[in-house]
Parts: C-alpha cells; sequence; structure tokens
C-alpha cells in the first residue's frame, strides 16, 4: 500500500494547473487600491477640520475687518447699548440681552418639564406607557423650527395677549417666542436627561427601596443626584441649543434691536438679526455685511464653550460605579 | 407631618405609621406632576396640529373689483379655456396679454391656470378677511353679520387653502393664488445633491473613524472631538459659512460661470447644497459609526482570516451590514435638513421665484423659506397659506421618517 | 477586634418581642414570576437573635426567597406570592401592608456593595432621616457612630466621615451597608451572598461582625459557600429544585451541625459532601 507520503507531489500539479497561487510566497504586496481607499478615507474624516478651520477663518477675517472699520471699536461693541447700524451705533447688548432673555425663557420651560418628563419615564412610566410617550415626544424634537416660530406667532402670543391683555403683551414679544422655545428644546432635555437616570445602576435604587425609602424619596434623592453630571450636561446643551436658535425668534420676537428687560415686548435677538440682515438687500463691501460675521463669531464662541463645558462636566463629575 | 416623639430617635408604631402616610401623600403629588410634566409635551404638539390645521381651511370673504357679470354674461367656471382666453385678450393690457403668454404659452396652460389668471387680472380678485377652521365651523352667524358691517361687498365662500391646486401652481404674490410647486421642487432638488454629497463623505468619515484610526493618535482624536463639536454649532453659524466661501469667495464655481453659465450669481442651489452637506455631516457621521460599530467583529474576523484585505472586508461586509443602520441615519439627517431655514436665508435663497429649478446653479426656494416669507406678512391670507404650506412640510417628514422606519425593517429581516 | 454595643441598642435587643419565639416565618410559600413557578411550597420558622442560612445549588431560588422576606420581589414585574410570610403573626403579603414599611423592619445587605455616592456620614443618616429621624447635629453624629460601631468598621473612618462612600475598600464598603442598614433599627436583617465579592480578609471580618450583631438582630443569610454556612449559622436550609421541576423548595432544614455531619435527606447528604452542586 502506498504511503501518503505522496502528498506533497499532488499539489505543486494542481498549483501548475491553476498556474497563479503560489503558497510559498507571503511577501507583502503593494496595495495601490487599498492606499488609495484609506487616503481616500482619511479626507474624508479631515473634512470635518476643514469646515471648522474655515469656520474660524471666515468669522475671524471678516470680523478683523469689522472691528478695524473705522466706524466700529472693539470697546464700544462690548460696553454700549444700542445697535444701530445706519447711524455708526455697533453696541451689542441689544442683542446679547434678547437672546439671553429668550434663552431663559426658554430653559425655565424646558428644564423643569425635560427633567421632570425624564424622571417620569425613567423611575415611574411602565414599558407601555413609555413606549407611548416616548415616540411623541421624539415627534416634538422632529418638527422644523419654521413651524415653531408659526406657533408662536399664530397661537402663543394671541394666547398670552388673552391671559394677560393686550396692553401688556405686544404682537411681537420675547415671552412667547422663549415659552415655544422651550417646548422645541424639551424633548432634548429629557431624551440626555433620561440617558442619564437609566444608566444609574439597578443596584443603588434597591438599596434604597431596602432601607424602606418611596419610589420619590429614591428617585429624587438617591437617582437624581447620581445622574447630575449627566443632567447637568443636558441643561447646558439646552441652553446653547436656545442660544442658536433662529427661525422661533426671527418670526415671533420682533424685528428690531431693543434694550428691554420687559419679556412681553419685542426685541431682536443676535440670531434674528443675522436673518434679517442677510435676508435683505446688502452690499457685500457694507459694514452691515462684515457685522454678521462678527455677531457669527460671539455665538460661534459662546455655544463651542458652552458645548466644550457640557462635555467636561460629564468627565469630571462622572460618578464612578463600583 | 411631624415625624418623631422625641428628637434624635426614629419613630415607631403610630407616629412612624402617620409619618409614612404623610411620604405616600408627597409621593403621589408629585407623581402626578410628573406625569403632568410629560403630558405638556405631548398637549402642546395637539395644540400645534391643531394650530395649523384651524389656519388651512376655513372661511375668506373676498372682493373683487370688476364685477364678474360686466366680464362675462355666465358664469366663468362654466366657461370653457378658450372663452376665458378671449376675456383675458379683451380686458387687458396688450403688452400684459403678451408678456403673459411668453411666460408660458396660453395653448400649454390649464383651464385651472387661465381661470386663476382671470380672477386675478381681471376681477381682482383679493381676500379682505379669512376665519379659522373653528371660527368657520361654530361661528358662522357671527361671521355673516361681522361681514354684513365690514365688507358688505364681499362674498364668502368655504376654502381649503391646502389643495391639489396649492401644490401645482408656482409663487404668486397674492395668497389666493400662491402655490408651493416651487417650493418643493426646490426642496428635493436641494436634498437630492445635498444627501448625493454628504452621504458618501460622511460614510467614508465614520468608515475612516471605525476601521482605520488608531484612537490613540492625537490627529484621530481630534477628529472626533471636532466632530462632536461640529454637531452643536448653531445652523446659522454653517449658513454664514456657506455664504462667505461658497456664494462669495467660489462664486466662479458656484454660479456656474466656470462652466459656462452666464446669468446667475453665487445663490444657487450648488451652493446650498454644499452648504447644508456640511451641516449634516457630522450627524451621519455618528449614525454611520454607530452602524459600523453595531457590525460583529465575527464578520471581519472571518474575511480577514479567509485572506481578505481590509477595504475588500469592508466593502463586502462590513457596509453590507452597517446599510440599514446608514440608511435610517441618513433619512434621519434629510429629515433635518429639509426643515432647515436659517443657514438657506444667509445664503440667499430666493424669496419669490416663479421658475422652477432647472440645473445645480439655478436660483431656489424651499418650503421652510416659503413658510417664513408667508408667516411673516401680516396681510390677510398669507398666515393661511403658510399654514397649507407647513402641513406640506409636514407631510413630506411623515412619508420621509416612515420610509426609514419601513426601510429598516425591510433590510433588517433581509440578513437573516 | 471588640465590638461596642451602646445602650440604646441593647435595650432595644431586650424589648423586642419574641412572639412564640418566631421573629419571621412562611407557610406554604409559593412564588411566581408570570406563569413562572420559582418557589415551592416553602414552610420555614426562623428563630430570633439567629443566624439562619440557605444553602443550594446556584438557581435554586435562595435570592428569590430571601427577597420574598422584606417584599423586593414587588418590582419584579409579573412577581407574585401566594401563600403567607408572618411576622409577629401578621402577613407581610396582606393587601393592607405597606411594603415600604416591611422594609423599614427588615434590612438587607446586597452581594455587591452599593453604598450612595454620597459620603460616608450622609450614607447612614440618609436613611434614618427619610424614616423620619429628627434631631440636632449631636444627635445625628451620635446615630452615625453607634451603626458605624456596630458594624466594626468606625475606627477605620471616624476621621474621614466627609469622604465619598466609594474612597472605601470593598470590604469596608459592605460593612457601611451593614451600618446603613443598622441605622434605622430594623429586626431582621437579610444577606444575599455578602461576602462573594470579598477577599478572605474582609469576608472573615464581616463573619466575625455577623456573630456580633446576631445578638440584636435576627440574620438570615444565603450563601453559596458551604464552609460559610458551616462556620457562620446556627440553623441551616437546604434548597433544591423540586422533582421535575424548575420550582425550588425547601427538602431540609435543621440545626446547622446536624445538617453537615448527619443529614436527613439524601439530596442534602450528596450536596454538602460535595458529590454535586
Amino acid at each position: 500500500m502506498e504511503t501518503s507520503t505522496n502528498l506533497q507531489p499532488a499539489l505543486p500539479r494542481a498549483a501548475a494547473a491553476a498556474g497563479a497561487f503560489r503558497p510559498t510566497d507571503l511577501k507583502r504586496r503593494a496595495r495601490p487600491l487599498e492606499f488609495l481607499v484609506q487616503a481616500g478615507l482619511f479626507f474624508c474624516g479631515v473634512l470635518s477640520i476643514f469646515t471648522t478651520l474655515g469656520i474660524v477663518y471666515v468669522l475671524g477675517q471678516e470680523s478683523a475687518l469689522f472691528f478695524t472699520n473705522p466706524e466700529v471699536n472693539v470697546v464700544e461693541f462690548f460696553t454700549t447699548f444700542k445697535w444701530q447700524p445706519e447711524i455708526g451705533h455697533f453696541g451689542v447688548w441689544p442683542l446679547v440681552n434678547a437672546t439671553l432673555m429668550t434663552s431663559f425663557i426658554a430653559m425655565l420651560v424646558s428644564g423643569p418639564l425635560g427633567l421632570s418628563a425624564a424622571i417620569y419615564l425613567s423611575e415611574y412610566a411602565n414599558p407601555r406607557l413609555r413606549s407611548l410617550l416616548k415616540p411623541t415626544l421624539e415627534v416634538l424634537a422632529g418638527i422644523p423650527t419654521v413651524v415653531y416660530g408659526y406657533f408662536a406667532l399664530t397661537f402663543m402670543t394671541p394666547l398670552l395677549r388673552a391671559v394677560l391683555g393686550v396692553d401688556t403683551v405686544q404682537v411681537y414679544n420675547m415671552a412667547a417666542a422663549g415659552i415655544v422655545m422651550g417646548i422645541m428644546i424639551m424633548p432634548l432635555v429629557t431624551s440626555m436627561s433620561e440617558d442619564a437616570l437609566s444608566a444609574v445602576p439597578r443596584s443603588l435604587r434597591e438599596a434604597s427601596y431596602a432601607l424602606g425609602a418611596t419610589r420619590l424619596e429614591t428617585a429624587v434623592q438617591v437617582v437624581v443626584p447620581a445622574a447630575l453630571s449627566g443632567i447637568m450636561a443636558a441643561f447646558i446643551i439646552g441652553i446653547s441649543r436656545a442660544i442658536g436658535e433662529t427661525m422661533i425668534v426671527a418670526i415671533a420676537a420682533g424685528a428690531g434691536p431693543n434694550l428691554t428687560f420687559d419679556p412681553f415686548k419685542a426685541a431682536e435677538t443676535i440670531t434674528g438679526h443675522i436673518a434679517r440682515i442677510s435676508g435683505g438687500d446688502i452690499s457685500y463691501a457694507s459694514i452691515q455685511y462684515e457685522s454678521i460675521f462678527a455677531l457669527g463669531l460671539v455665538l460661534f464662541a459662546v455655544t463651542l464653550v458652552l458645548n466644550l463645558i457640557s462635555k467636561a462636566v460629564v468627565n469630571r463629575f462622572r460618578q464612578a460605579y463600583q | 407631618m411631624s415625624a418623631t416623639t422625641t428628637s434624635g430617635q426614629l419613630p415607631e408604631d403610630q407616629a412612624f405609621r402617620q409619618y409614612l402616610q404623610g411620604r405616600h401623600r408627597v409621593g403621589r403629588a408629585w407623581q402626578l406632576f410628573f406625569l403632568l410634566a410629560t403630558c405638556v409635551g405631548i398637549l402642546a404638539l395637539a395644540a400645534l396640529l391643531y394650530n395649523i390645521v384651524d389656519g388651512a381651511f376655513g372661511y375668506v370673504a373676498y372682493e373683487d373689483k370688476v364685477d364678474a357679470a360686466t366680464v362675462s354674461a355666465r358664469p366663468l367656471e362654466a366657461l370653457s379655456k378658450d372663452e376665458l382666453v378671449a376675456i383675458l385678450q379683451e380686458n387687458l393690457s396688450r403688452g400684459a396679454f403678451n408678456t403673459l403668454n411668453k411666460e408660458q404659452p396660453f395653448e400649454q396652460r390649464s383651464q385651472g391656470d387661465v381661470y386663476n389668471l382671470v380672477l386675478e387680472r381681471v376681477l381682482q380678485r383679493k381676500p379682505v378677511a379669512a376665519w379659522s377652521l373653528t371660527d368657520s365651523l361654530t361661528r358662522r352667524a357671527a361671521i355673516d353679520a361681522e361681514l354684513a358691517e365690514e365688507h358688505p361687498n364681499a362674498t364668502l365662500a368655504f376654502r381649503s387653502w391646502l389643495s391639489p391646486k396649492f401644490l401645482q401652481e408656482p409663487m404668486a404674490s397674492q395668497p389666493l393664488y400662491a402655490g408651493v410647486r416651487t417650493a418643493i421642487l426646490g426642496s428635493l432638488w436641494l436634498i437630492m445633491i445635498t444627501i448625493a454629497i454628504a452621504l458618501p463623505i460622511g460614510v467614508g468619515a465614520a468608515v475612516y473613524l471605525q476601521e482605520y484610526a488608531d484612537t490613540a493618535k492625537w490627529y484621530n482624536r481630534l477628529i472626533e472631538t471636532n466632530i462632536y463639536n461640529l454637531a452643536g454649532v448653531p445652523s446659522i453659524v454653517y449658513g454664514i459659512l456657506g455664504l462667505a466661501i461658497l456664494v462669495r469667495a467660489l462664486e466662479l464655481f458656484s454660479s456656474g460661470a466656470l462652466f459656462g453659465v452666464t446669468d446667475s450669481n453665487g445663490r444657487t442651489i450648488l451652493s446650498a447644497a454644499l452648504t447644508m452637506a456640511l451641516l449634516i455631516l457630522p450627524l451621519i457621521i455618528v449614525n454611520a459609526q454607530e452602524a459600523i460599530k453595531a457590525v460583529p467583529d465575527s464578520f471581519r474576523q472571518a474575511a480577514y482570516g479567509l485572506g481578505a484585505t481590509k477595504w475588500q472586508t469592508i466593502w463586502a461586509h462590513v457596509l453590507p451590514n452597517a446599510l440599514p443602520g446608514i440608511l435610517t441615519g441618513s433619512i434621519l439627517a434629510v429629515s433635518r435638513a429639509i426643515g432647515e431655514t436659517a443657514p438657506l436665508i444667509v445664503i440667499g435663497a430666493s424669496t419669490f421665484i416663479t421658475v422652477d429649478p432647472s440645473s445645480l446653479f439655478s436660483k431656489f426656494t424651499v418650503l421652510p423659506i416659503q413658510i417664513y416669507i408667508w408667516t411673516s406678512r401680516p396681510q390677510v391670507g398669507f398666515h393661511n397659506v403658510a399654514a397649507a404650506s407647513i402641513l406640506v412640510l409636514l407631510a413630506l417628514l411623515l412619508t420621509l421618517n416612515a420610509a426609514a422606519i419601513l426601510l429598516r425593517n425591510r433590510f433588517s429581516r433581509r440578513l437573516y | 477586634m471588640s465590638i461596642n454595643l451602646s445602650s440604646v441598642a441593647v435595650e432595644k435587643a431586650l424589648s423586642a418581642p419574641a412572639s412564640d419565639g418566631i421573629a419571621i416565618e412562611t407557610r406554604s410559600l409559593n412564588i411566581y414570576y408570570g406563569n413562572f413557578k420559582a418557589i415551592h411550597d416553602v414552610s420555614l420558622q426562623i428563630k430570633p437573635r439567629e443566624i439562619t442560612a440557605i444553602i443550594g445549588p446556584s438557581g435554586c431560588g435562595k435570592s428569590t426567597i430571601l427577597r420574598a422576606f422584606n417584599r423586593m420581589n414587588d418590582f419584579v414585574p409579573g412577581a407574585r406570592a401566594e401563600g403567607e410570610v408572618l411576622m409577629h403573626g401578621r402577613n407581610l403579603y396582606a393587601p393592607d401592608v405597606d411594603p415600604v414599611e416591611v422594609r423599614r423592619r427588615i434590612g438587607m445587605v446586597f452581594q455587591k456593595p452599593n453604598p450612595f455616592p454620597k459620603s460616608i456620614y450622609e450614607n447612614i443618616a440618609w436613611g434614618a432621616r427619610i424614616n423620619g429621624f429628627r434631631g440636632a447635629k449631636r444627635d445625628t453624629d451620635e446615630l452615625v457612630e453607634r451603626s458605624l460601631r456596630d458594624a466594626a468598621l468606625w475606627e477605620e473612618v471616624k476621621d474621614k466621615l466627609k469622604e465619598s462612600g466609594y474612597s472605601l475598600s470593598g470590604g469596608q464598603q459592605q460593612r457601611l451597608c451593614i451600618a446603613r442598614a443598622i441605622a434605622i433599627q430594623p429586626e431582621i436583617i437579610l444577606m444575599d451572598e455578602p461576602c462573594s465579592a470579598l477577599d478572605p480578609i474582609a469576608t472573615l471580618k464581616i463573619e466575625e461582625l455577623m456573630q456580633e450583631l446576631k445578638k440584636q438582630y435576627t440574620i438570615i443569610i444565603v450563601t453559596h459557600n458551604m464552609q460559610q454556612a458551616a462556620r457562620v449559622s446556627d440553623k441551616t436550609a437546604m434548597m433544591m429544585l423540586s422533582e421535575g421541576t424548575r420550582a425550588g423548595t425547601v427538602t431540609e432544614f435543621d440545626e446547622t451541625e446536624t445538617i453537615f455531619t448527619r443529614p436527613k435527606d439524601k439530596r442534602t447528604e450528596d450536596y454538602v459532601t460535595g458529590r454535586f452542586g
């Protein structure tokens, strides 16, 4: 009987027949396609860096033009209280004030409501109720902001005027815009807070219940403090959203800078102003055009800082559950 | 709800039970509060939808400057198209008639179109008052009285501002004759080009970050942090970026001058699409990353084990399996993009345009811009067409999201 | 390591009622999760101020039975109990009984130490406070010190009460959880494999602690470690899957010494001699 020492000769014959496969050749092959593909994909990833650089460059350059314009003074920009470009006043505070007021009102609405909804969904609601409520809130999040603007102007303002009187509440006012902004931001706050609450381990809740605590005491005195970093991050992101929001305030808050602390009066926010100016006819070399970029720079800087703070908050205060 | 018998002690028995009852009462109250807070969101949604529907249908009172009887013996609705064209010819100046014919020859126009023209240019029908749906259904008598007092010459008719005609008509300066065709086409054009640009790049970046990038390297972490930050930048800043770079600096490119197009400027669909692509890129990247992460590693190991290269593995195994997630993510990004208004205002979407988009270098308008323009006008009828447009936009979004869910389900089933 | 019993705690122990010499008992207890029967017909009588161990192979329902005592199973959707769990003659599952009060009277220590993300001081004071403890700072300080002493932790943490509970080692955290549980003066302490996440030295400390604690509290401990049960408990209940089902039941319940040297049931003998499980 032939032993199987003759196995080896069978292979080279087959290989010779196939012609291509040489099992001994394991040298690394140059693969141009792989390299090209990897380079291409890397470029895609780096594109985002270009975007950020582009934003910074564009905003910076035109803002520099703006601030070096003889009509404009950096100190005046940040310290005076009148924004009337036609007569050379470039104090940014009326716009900033309106932005802060509308954002504050928005957080007054979305903060407590959003957190309460998150607590309910996370600590109280049974799975069936959750599967009903969560999608509804997600629908709210998907509605375009221009639709919210319409809602603010045609529903919220008349409502406020009916409740508080036609003399107290102007047709364009910051309160209606702020409240509707709050409704728009609420799903975001709820969703992020609920994620934070759900991340708290079950063992903590069990420990609390085992001490004879009620569901409320457990939720509010154990779970929420444990999830605090995530909840704070949610609030900060909410504020950032509110500050950057354009359409609701452009439609409902008013056209024309106005420094006032009365929320029921009209005022123009930074974003609303940018939208109005660029929607009109402006010449490219004008100071109006350059002011868009200066304002955009302020906006970009503030939201960027807020987003970075939110990330830092999550990392710094994250409770390590052992 | 006083707690203890003596200080420094835990309450026992009766005192404890009483205290416990108090705790339960407080617990129930707060539970109710939390539930109501959750319901506020739902109430708001209901109010929103109600408000929109309310505005899109209702009674309209209109006045004709020129009485229809003086122009035609028979009622206008009964006339044929040719007869209507004849009326136009009789009553309009030669110049005006020829302009209309040049814009679109009368043979090509539909009957409804010509009828509208008669109403608009000959009778000069204008709305003088409009009422919401609830008002129309519940306060008819009061409306009649109001009408008799303030606009005795006006006629009352129930109007669905949202109608098939509304979808087919191009923009017009009068709300009675305005339609959203230009806007819908503009939105569709914009979104298709945006996705064509953003999807490959976004998926490419996600593939790079998940499959190729060594996360220990500083530049890769920088890219990831950067994408996270970009997602939080307000959309209007993207508009400003697009304005400066695409509309102005690269005007030769974006206006099409480079390619021989002579009659436009930088405010084209191309500029808008590139800007929107940048806007939704972080969204697509993050979603695609999640989808790719979800593909089990065993798929990759199996392919590598057979001697496949990295790219072969990704192309043949990872991407197809990640496809449902990527698709869902893209549709979410598209939903976001369709509703965006602010960046397009800054880029310079046209506020009044009646010509359908025909190329990358066309001027354009989109649904959200129309809604914005019309909402900002206080004259009668504009809020109503705004409401009708919102319904169209919401319907579009609903269809998209339903398609996303269907696609995702279909693809998930197919894999197994 | 010596333990100091404060006078108040001793007083409490002496005044605790011993109704018929039974701290807690179950009568024909069956527990279901939905349609799945997890526990079959368990009748146990736990004597006060003793350590009772529940042993058995994994999956036979030891933890379920333990959680039935303080109604922690209520949190599992679809869980229900048939039969009775009686404490001082009252059925804890009667409809008019408030489970929150049950959990005040019956404390629990879990397998993995789970202190709250609060300071050591707050970990202990919080439980008392929500149960109605009101007092000046001095009273709260005293409560915290007393609880920590009774849990054999005071000397190690007395200088760092304001630090986070997570700054302690595993064994210390578990003793913190014990201190937290006894701060509200329960009658019974349930322990669900309290040492399985700890190293042998920490385990030893806890076992010594249990011997002191049983002077005031009734302790029921679930453990998969037979040697521990033999070392620590006065009585032992052997649990196993009931014949042909997936429901656990108590097959033998006797003095620990009997269970481990002269078990009456063959299955018990097989288990403790290591022939299976």
